[in-house]
């Protein structure tokens, strides 16, 4: 299902505000034990959108760097003040294009989201179900 | 008496709690997915008397669904959701078993608020399921 643009969202109690002007490339799950950790909960879901396409409107990200398993360094913005992590920041992908990953339970509509690829499954909680004929990884992405 | 050992993602908070079992509530509501930025939160409800934490802990203090304060508890460092304190359940710590050291043991025991749950969440389980809170 396509949403309607601009997507607007932000961080828990509101100091980050930020919109989307295009159309979303993936939404995805991962079930890294990192995501399980700084998420509190089973799997992170977000949306990779055109870096041009995000737009903050509210407030000022803290920017925290960290080196994953795979020695990629992911930085992360989240909100001073809620702690909520709200997205990445610009990253090129396999065709170029400078693309962010949004934290997708930030979204204020997401009555459209759904995931088609799901990350990092041998960490998976044996509880979630995950959406039969998605595409499945054990691990990062292809 | 299970021993929960359990820390935030960079490792600057790091905590020590009791419970009874394992068996979490799943919940679907909108400060839950705001908070995480997911789905779902995983909850573990524990005596505020057996829980011990040290580290970088900030707190942001909101108003819940039934009017009373809710604190939410993060890395102050790394923004990890480590805990929250609804004004129900006064004497109460609710953890997020996702920063648990050890989750093999997480089982649902229900689910609730599902009236906001993602149409593509499946949490398996012969478990109670509410549209709202509970009861």
């Amino acid at each position: 299902m396509a949403p309607n643009l601009p997507l607007t969202g932000g961080c828990h109690c509101g100091t980050l505000r930020y919109e989307i002007s295009g159309a979303p490339i993936l939404t995805y799950t991962c079930h890294c034990t990192d995501c399980q950790r700084i998420t509190g909960t089973a799997f992170s879901l977000a949306i990779i959108v055109p870096d041009s396409a995000f737009r903050l409107v509210k407030g000022e990200p803290r920017s925290v760097e960290r080196i994953a398993a795979s020695g990629r360094v992911n930085i992360r913005l989240l909100c001073p003040d809620c702690g909520c992590w709200i997205s990445g920041i610009g990253r090129p992908n396999e065709a170029g294009v400078l693309v962010r990953r949004v934290r997708a339970g930030t979204l204020d509509d997401r009555s459209w989201l759904r995931p088609t690829e799901h990350y990092f499954t041998r960490s998976k909680q044996p509880w979630v179900t995950l959406p039969a004929g998605d595409d499945i990884y054990e691990a990062q992405a292809p | 008496m299970a021993e929960i050992k359990g820390g935030c993602l960079c490792g600057a908070v790091r905590y020590t709690a009791q419970s009874e079992n394992l068996a979490v509530t799943v919940c679907h509501c909108r400060d839950c997915q705001k908070f995480t930025g997911s789905a779902f939160a995983t909850l573990l409800m524990v005596p505020k008397t057996e829980f011990v934490v040290t580290g970088p802990v900030k707190t942001h203090t909101g108003v819940g669904g039934s009017g009373l304060p809710v604190l939410r508890h993060f890395c102050s460092e790394c923004g990890s959701s480590i805990a929250e304190e609804p004004g129900t359940r006064p004497g109460m710590m609710i953890l997020f078993a996702g920063t648990f050291d050890n989750i093999s043991g997480v089982t649902p025991a229900r689910e609730i608020f599902r009236d906001d749950q993602f149409p593509f969440v499946r949490v398996s389980g012969d478990h109670p399921r509410f549209a709202k809170r509970p009861g």
